[in-house]
């Protein structure tokens, strides 16, 4: 069978499910006396093997198995929850976690888990029962069998618990009886497929079915034997019936798992004669096969599962879209006629509808990218010997993908620093009398336009005082400033590009993301971040996000032949200027406005663009832009126009290239990166 | 004329699986189930002709599932699907009335010449190869 189209529904349903496995047992952890949360995982873990063995990988399917093992000895009681236990439980779902992410780019798992399985079974102590990938012990419940004839002797029912094939007394016992009711009595020898994984339940089947046959009168191994593991892949049976022997073997044989059947007529003919050759011959009925009339029927549904690509490529289009209708109607005149002109408009009306729409259908819960955090957290504070108390609420919350998407490294981040800075060892919360379990709580509310996420934590809090002479020392900041900046202003200097390199960060924290990094994806995606603090009493930061990825104004440049965008929000007006105005000062440029001294930034320079050289004198265009929290005045080439643009962010490598924020798909399908001035 | 198939399953992938072994003449999939509950719900509205009924579910397992199945349709023909290690439940079940069972990991094959031997269908009526 070929499995390769399962592949990725068994990628996505067995991550789901070990990730409901680390919710278990985060739980459980907390409430080691739940036995449903066991129960839960027990049953997980037998999904994941099932699964896997469908999919033949070994590995996952086994450490499944012995996981599956294991709890069930915690269900059972054999093994109680322990620090131990949860941790052995937590490293094999990681172990199947990998092995599953193994196979989701590589297509297949090539780790060797078996050191862990090695410790996982000899973490159990001795007694338990044997393993269950050999055939188990069974224990066929002891039940009737199937109805043994009253038969001439009652002292001789068929159920004694011999385990050989029927003596001779046995067969003569039958034979009379048989006799009596004007059977044909048959010794029946089936053999059991070598292959078939449960024998025992094969067999009961079998001899279930010969039930309907005929009466069966002696059966080896009888049920007690199935009971006790005692097959051995053959069974016979006498079975009286008035059915022809080639139509019984070909009943038996037409079974599934049956290797060969052998039928010996035993009815003793000298003895029965006379009166067996009375008997009418029953005719054996073809079995025709069941007709029905009802139609097809589904299981309504409401809801259908959508290749997230195809949602991606229709919000592209109508992004398109969009900027195509506002390229018409910029070149659309009062000289059109009317009726072009009302066209235009619904044709307007309904793109921005149709935006609307296709935006909505890629809306998810925030939970998608919080669901990993409990336990990210979780490893954190263990790492660092701290206790943490985390909670989310609001995770139902719904945003556009394409901005949760963004979300995971930037929360990330603020929850380690929240850990390393903020929540404080157990014995100085001790200290300060606060409980020593830390509280992180993430809170997502949504507003009408907006969402808000509030990260808020109950530890020391920042220390204004302390980041303002980080800063000054970092040269972030200037003597008047550091003197000028109130407590609330100064907590902002942690976003600032540069601080975080300061000995004030961790080896965890210190991996590329950095504060600065946070508030610029924030703002790229339309957001914008906010700080709170107060010493000993704890943190709050907050993250204001568009539901969607807006469809923002930018101001359109050129440099050269190129062309890029800017955010409308960041500008705050266009200007014009000759050379002769420029100033020099330490290295850099200078324009004098309103607002006093500005500095000059040339676009062409900042971008790596060779400048088109102007007349020396002539006109320069310019735009001032807010950058790194201050005024610039940025030079260009061109001023090309504003434009409706939907944002699309960069993904993979192209990210971590500064100075855009993201791209947009012009009317003519040219793609235009939008600038970010803050990185640039 | 079509063979309507019930089929039950807490496992996405499992249902997706057993789905496609049955996506041949003459079988239709009449409906599919996640848990006990619902398969005997389901059971009880769409009559299949015959049900897949994996053991392991949440809310009710597949042998409560059975037991109640039976008893609203003694002729009920339901097939138990387990992996390995549930012999006896798979055994309780027999007695229960099941009328066959599956192991995993499936193999089409297999799960056609079961289903086959439980509906009594003709060999030249559901050919299969292997």
């Amino acid at each position: 069978m070929d499995m390769s189209k399962y592949l990725k529904l068994f990628v996505s349903e067995s991550t789901e499910h070990l990730q409901k496995m680390d919710g278990l047992l985060l739980e459980l952890e907390r409430s080691p006396q739940e036995r449903s949360l066991v129960d839960n995982l027990f049953r997980e873990a037998h999904s994941m093997k099932g699964m896997s063995a469908s999919m033949g990988f070994v590995q996952i399917s086994t450490v499944s198995h012995r996981l599956e093992d294991f709890l069930d000895k915690l269900r059972k009681g054999t093994l109680s929850v322990s620090k131990e236990v949860v941790d052995l439980l937590f490293e094999g779902f990681d172990l199947l976690r990998s092995s599953i992410e193994e196979i989701r780019t590589q297509g297949i798992s090539v780790s060797d888990h078996s050191a862990f399985i090695k410790r996982l079974e000899s973490y159990v102590q001795v007694g338990t029962d044997a393993q269950a990938v050999a055939p188990s012990p069974v224990s066929v419940p002891s039940v009737p069998s199937p109805t043994p004839a009253p038969g001439p002797s009652t002292s001789k029912v068929p159920s004694t618990p011999a385990s050989e094939a029927a003596e001779e007394d046995d067969v003569q016992q039958a034979r009379r009886w048989a006799w009596e009711k004007g059977l044909n009595l048959f010794s029946v020898t089936v053999k059991v497929a070598r292959e078939a994984p449960m024998p025992s339940a094969r067999s009961l089947v079998i001899y279930k079915r010969a039930g309907g046959l005929g009466e069966i009168l002696h059966m080896s191994p009888s049920m007690e034997d199935l009971q006790g593991g005692n097959f051995t892949g053959s069974l016979s049976m006498l079975l009286a019936s008035v059915k022809p022997s080639s139509e019984i073997q070909g009943a038996i044989v037409a079974q599934p798992e049956i290797e060969s059947v052998t039928i010996k007529d035993v009815t003793g003919r000298e003895e029965a004669a006379g009166k067996l050759e009375a008997q009418p011959v029953v005719e054996a009925r073809k079995i025709t096969p069941p007709s029905f009339a009802v139609p097809l029927q589904m299981k309504k549904s409401t809801m259908v599962r959508v290749d997230t690509r195809l949602l991606d490529d229709l919000i592209d289009m109508v992004g398109e879209l969009v900027t195509t209708k506002g390229s018409l109607i910029d070149n659309s005149s009062s000289l059109l006629p009317v009726k072009l002109r009302e066209d235009i408009d619904h044709v307007d009306n309904l793109v921005s509808g149709l935006y609307q729409l296709a935006i909505r259908l890629r809306m998810m819960p925030l939970d998608l990218v919080v669901e990993r955090f409990p336990r990210a957290i979780r490893d954190l504070a263990r790492a660092k010997g701290k206790e943490v108390h985390f909670e989310i609420l609001g995770k139902e919350v719904e945003l556009d993908r394409a901005i949760l998407e963004e979300l995971p490294d930037p929360l990330l981040h603020i929850f380690r620093n929240c850990i390393d800075h903020g929540i404080e060892s157990p014995e100085e919360r001790a200290r300060t009398r606060k409980p020593p379990m830390g509280r992180i709580r993430m809170e997502a509310t949504r507003e009408r336009e907006r969402i808000l996420i509030k990260i808020s934590d109950d530890g020391r809090g920042m220390d204004p005082t302390q980041i303002r002479r980080v800063a000054l020392e970092k040269g972030i900041i200037t003597r008047e400033a550091y003197g000028s900046l109130s407590d609330e202003e100064a907590l902002y200097l942690i976003t600032a590009p540069g601080f975080s390199t300061a000995g004030v960060v961790s080896d965890v924290s210190g991996r590329g993301v950095g504060m600065d990094v946070v508030k610029s994806v924030v703002e790229s995606l339309g957001g914008s971040l906010a700080i709170e603090s107060q010493k000993d009493v704890g943190t709050t930061i907050s993250l204001k996000l568009p539901l969607t990825l807006a469809i923002i104004q930018v101001l359109l440049v050129g440099i050269g032949q190129e062309r890029y965008a800017i955010p409308l929000a960041q500008i705050y007006r266009t200007f014009e200027f000759v050379p002769s105005e420029i100033q020099n000062s330490q290295g850099q440029e200078w324009i004098t406005g309103e607002e006093g001294l500005i500095p000059l930034f040339r676009l062409a320079s900042l971008v790596g663009t060779p400048e088109r050289k102007e007349g020396s004198n002539g006109p320069i265009l310019g735009i001032f832009v807010e950058r790194r929290g201050h005024m610039s005045g940025l030079a260009v080439d061109e001023l090309l126009g504003y434009r409706e643009a939907v944002v699309k962010p960069l993904k993979g490598l192209l990210r971590k290239v500064k100075g855009f924020s993201g791209a947009t798909i012009m009317g003519d399908g040219s793609l235009t990166l939008i600038l970010d001035l803050n990185t640039l | 004329m079509s063979i309507r198939v019930l089929v039950v399953d807490d496992a996405i992938f499992m249902r997706s699986m057993i789905r496609d072994i049955f996506a041949r003449f003459p079988f239709v999939i009449a409906g599919e189930a996640e848990n006990g509950l619902e398969a005997i719900e389901l059971y009880k509205e769409l009559r299949p002709d015959i049900t897949t009924m994996d053991i392991v579910m949440p809310e009710v397992d597949g042998v409560t599932a059975l037991k109640e199945i039976m008893r609203f349709d003694p002729q009920a023909k339901v097939i138990m699907c387990s992996a390995l290690g549930q012999e006896s439940l798979i055994a309780e079940s027999i007695e229960a009335g099941a009328k066959d069972f599956i192991v995993k990991p499936f193999q089409p094959n297999k799960v056609l010449k079961v289903v086959r031997s439980v509906l009594g269908l003709d060999e030249d009526f559901l050919p299969i190869g292997g």
